[in-house]
């Protein structure tokens, strides 16, 4: 159960996965909620397409248990959820609409609405013109969304995006970023699996990092961001600082200082104390660590 | 447990995907018109050669060194022989003049006195050959043929002139030393009238000849349509699950569909694309031999409706237990090529069949009939031609078992294919030995 007393759309409990001699993952415990995004983040080889696989039933594990919209993981059930992995294409030879459709089929839909949800979610990408052209005349950007649309049409409870924004120009990497946000307003669940911890950062409510089999980073990124960063604040003041028992190290930098605090230490006891020494602040932030230092951080620390 | 509506779109996908292809389209109706034209043309030019060289009346030449055939009677001039006679004279330029000829259709023989007169003419190619009765022919039977180098390898001469010639020699050592009627005997001294005891009764021999091409040509139709259908449909299948790991859209489908549905699906598809062009294909040969089919029904032959009857079921399942397997080791190629070279072992095996037929249709319910009916890659084909030949040597037992195993081995076959080519359609790069598969397949569950 979360914070928030729901049940989990997918949970992984205590999964482990060797492939031969090779562990690829060590007993992971993870959920994802409906209306949130999740990213899942961890280097290349970390175990994460294998929790994916095992997720969708490609895979089955050796240990642990998945269940899917708080049931045991069953067939059935997977045509609520999609997929959009890393390596991924199309049909060649065939046109749009009908690869489209085909997508929608095994997913259960009927023949109609699966060609009705084609052309919609087409035309939400802004290629309902390429419908009838064959896939292989698409260029690689047109051909991406294509199969972002793919993944939408059944406008699943969980859509599962392996680096959905590879090769988008900056004007799709935001109509991505929309369709996303749009997908957590209607309270869907997104897994997003990304290298761009800048995207993570802008896109996600919650966050995993795996390495080596193991999660080795889980919560709601704000938490973990906090947790991860050293206590330090950013502020601009009018006059000079004062002598601040909380604040261990000051670095001025282009106007700003940064202001290091004491382990325990909260930011609003600072901003109450310079405020209280009669200092004219004009900005005051907390500072904390990017996702990609820590993500940078954790995988050396854990690495073997 | 399977989701017949998942089959359902797999298969109407994979069956679009190929007949809408032009190169599917192309090769279904045109392959047998040009195949047919081409065969016809070579057939009707090659026809049109021979009958012209067996009715055109060549000339030999006959140099008679022992006196057999010197009997005056049987030698005309020029002016005595038929028209066509004299017309094959005119047209290979021969000087009649003086010349006695011997006509007996089609062969025509000019009389030479010496050997070298006459080989003067074979040099100048106005002469087939030259048939040299030797002069000590009596005690040693010799008869010295000359032919032209630049003559025909393959000659009808030895089906057409020599037996005239031995004719000739029989008639003129024996004529007016034995009575007439028994110089008929000798010159034909066997006239077979065969009759074979059947359990319909006394059966004329020529009546049964085409019973027993109608019986030993269907299972040989079946099995060679069972073998373009399954071939044909199999490198549908390499292809498509070929291009599925090209194309990069496996793991979209396996998020979608168990491989079990996958498999069958394509199967059903692809084999469908294969079935359809099976279907007009043999629409245009039945089409093409109407009128040989209106000569056997006029025959009243005995139909093996037994074997027509079973045959569908035998060649479906015998066509889903060789193209799963074909399906789940082309997944394990990366590309069509790799996938054709995986397969090939299964297509040879699927062969195998046709290359006992000889066996088969000697001997159907022999040892090696009995043994191929217990197979299951040999099982449709060697059950039809059993049921075709002789239906009543092969127990109802027997086909219920082949049945039954044939149907045991498509379940094995499609469960076992569809754990390979989940294993198949996740790997790439390079290929894993046989042991590490087996191992990659236990793992997955």
């Amino acid at each position: 159960m979360t914070s928030n007393g729901t049940e989990p759309v997918l949970a992984f409990e205590g999964v482990r996965k060797s492939f031969g001699e090779t562990a690829a993952l060590r007993s992971v415990d993870l959920d994802v909620y409906a209306g949130e995004v999740f990213g899942l983040l961890g280097p290349n080889g970390a175990g994460k397409t294998t929790l994916i696989r095992i997720g969708l039933d490609i895979l089955r594990p050796d240990e642990g248990e998945v269940r899917l919209f708080g049931e045991r993981l069953r067939r059935e059930t997977l045509d609520r959820v999609s997929y959009l992995p890393e390596e991924r294409g199309l049909y060649k030879k065939t046109k749009v609409l009908d690869a489209l459709t085909y997508f929608g089929r095994l997913k259960g839909l009927s023949r109609r609405r699966a060609r009705d949800a084609a052309k919609h979610w087409l035309d939400q990408v802004g290629l309902l013109h390429v419908a009838r052209r064959n896939t292989d005349t698409l260029s690689k950007g047109m051909s991406q969304k294509v199969q972002i649309a793919g993944a939408l049409l059944t406008e699943p409870d969980l859509c599962v995006l392996d680096e959905p924004f590879s090769g988008l120009d900056p004007i799709n990497v935001d109509l991505v970023k929309r369709l996303i946000r749009e997908r957590r307003s209607a309270g869907k669940a997104t897994i997003l699996s990304t290298h761009m911890m800048n995207q993570v950062e802008e896109l996600c409510d919650r966050v995993a990092l795996i390495h080596a089999g193991r999660r080795v980073l889980y919560g709601p990124l704000d938490e973990v961001r906090r947790q991860h960063s050293h206590p330090m604040v950013r502020v601009r003041v009018e006059g000079q600082l004062p002598e601040l028992p909380m604040v261990t190290a000051v670095v001025h930098e282009d106007g700003w200082v940064q202001l290091r605090l004491r382990d325990g230490a909260d930011s609003g006891e600072v901003l109450r104390a310079l405020v209280t020494a009669g200092v004219h602040v004009t900005h005051f932030e907390e500072v904390l660590a990017t996702m990609e230092e820590i993500f940078l951080s954790r995988v050396r620390e854990s690495s073997p | 447990m399977i989701r017949w509506a998942k089959v359902r779109a797999v298969a109407r996908f994979e069956f679009l995907n190929v007949a809408r292809r032009w190169s599917y389209v192309l090769v279904t109706f045109g392959l047998p018109i040009f195949f047919s034209a081409l065969s016809g043309g070579l057939l009707a030019l090659q026809g049109a050669f021979l009958s012209s060289r067996i009715e055109r009346a060549a000339i030999y030449g006959l140099v008679d060194h022992d006196g057999v055939l010197s009997d005056r009677a049987i030698w005309f001039p020029f002016a005595e022989l038929d028209p066509e006679a004299q017309e094959a004279v005119v047209s290979v330029g021969l000087d009649p003049d003086g010349r006695d000829f011997l006509y007996i259709s089609p062969v025509l023989f000019a009389r030479f006195d010496h050997n070298d007169a006459a080989l003067e003419q074979l040099g100048w190619g106005r002469l087939a050959a030259v048939y040299v009765v030797e002069d000590d022919y009596m005690e040693s039977g010799d008869v010295h043929v000359f032919e032209s180098p630049t003559g025909p390898v393959i000659s009808v001469r030895g089906a057409t002139v020599e037996p005239v010639l031995e004719r000739l020699l029989r008639d003129r050592l024996l004529r007016g030393r034995i009575d007439d009627a028994r110089l008929v005997r000798v010159l034909e001294p066997l006239k077979l009238r065969r009759t074979v005891a059947t359990e319909r009764g006394l059966v004329p021999s020529e009546d049964r000849a085409a019973e027993i091409v109608v019986r030993a040509g269907i299972p040989f139709l079946l099995g060679v349509l069972l073998l373009t259908a399954l071939l044909s449909s199999s490198g549908y299948l390499v292809q498509t699950v070929a291009l599925d790991k090209e194309s990069k859209v496996v793991e979209v489908l396996l998020s979608s569909a168990d491989p079990d549905e996958l498999l069958t699906g394509k199967l059903l598809g692809l084999g469908a694309a294969g079935l359809l062009q099976f279907l007009v294909w043999a629409a245009m040969v039945v089409g093409g031999g109407l009128a040989f089919a209106t000569l056997v029904a006029s025959m009243d032959i005995p139909i093996p409706w037994e074997a027509l009857l079973a045959s569908p079921l035998f060649f479906v399942l015998g066509y889903l237990f060789i193209g799963s397997l074909m399906l789940a080791t082309g997944s394990l190629g990366s590309s069509v090529p790799e996938s054709q070279k995986l397969t090939l072992g299964w297509a040879l095996l699927a062969v195998l069949p046709l290359m006992t037929m000889i066996v088969l249709l000697e001997e159907p319910h022999g040892w090696l009939g009995q043994l191929l009916t217990w197979i299951p890659f040999s099982a449709p084909l060697t059950v039809i031609v059993r049921m075709s030949i002789a239906p009543d040597g092969i127990a109802l037992w027997e086909v219920a078992g082949a049945l039954a195993v044939l149907l045991a081995s498509t379940w094995l076959s499609i469960r076992l294919g569809a754990r390979l080519f989940r294993v198949g359609l996740l790997l790439s790069g390079t290929r894993p030995g046989w042991r590490e598969l087996i191992a990659q397949a236990r793992l997955l569950d």
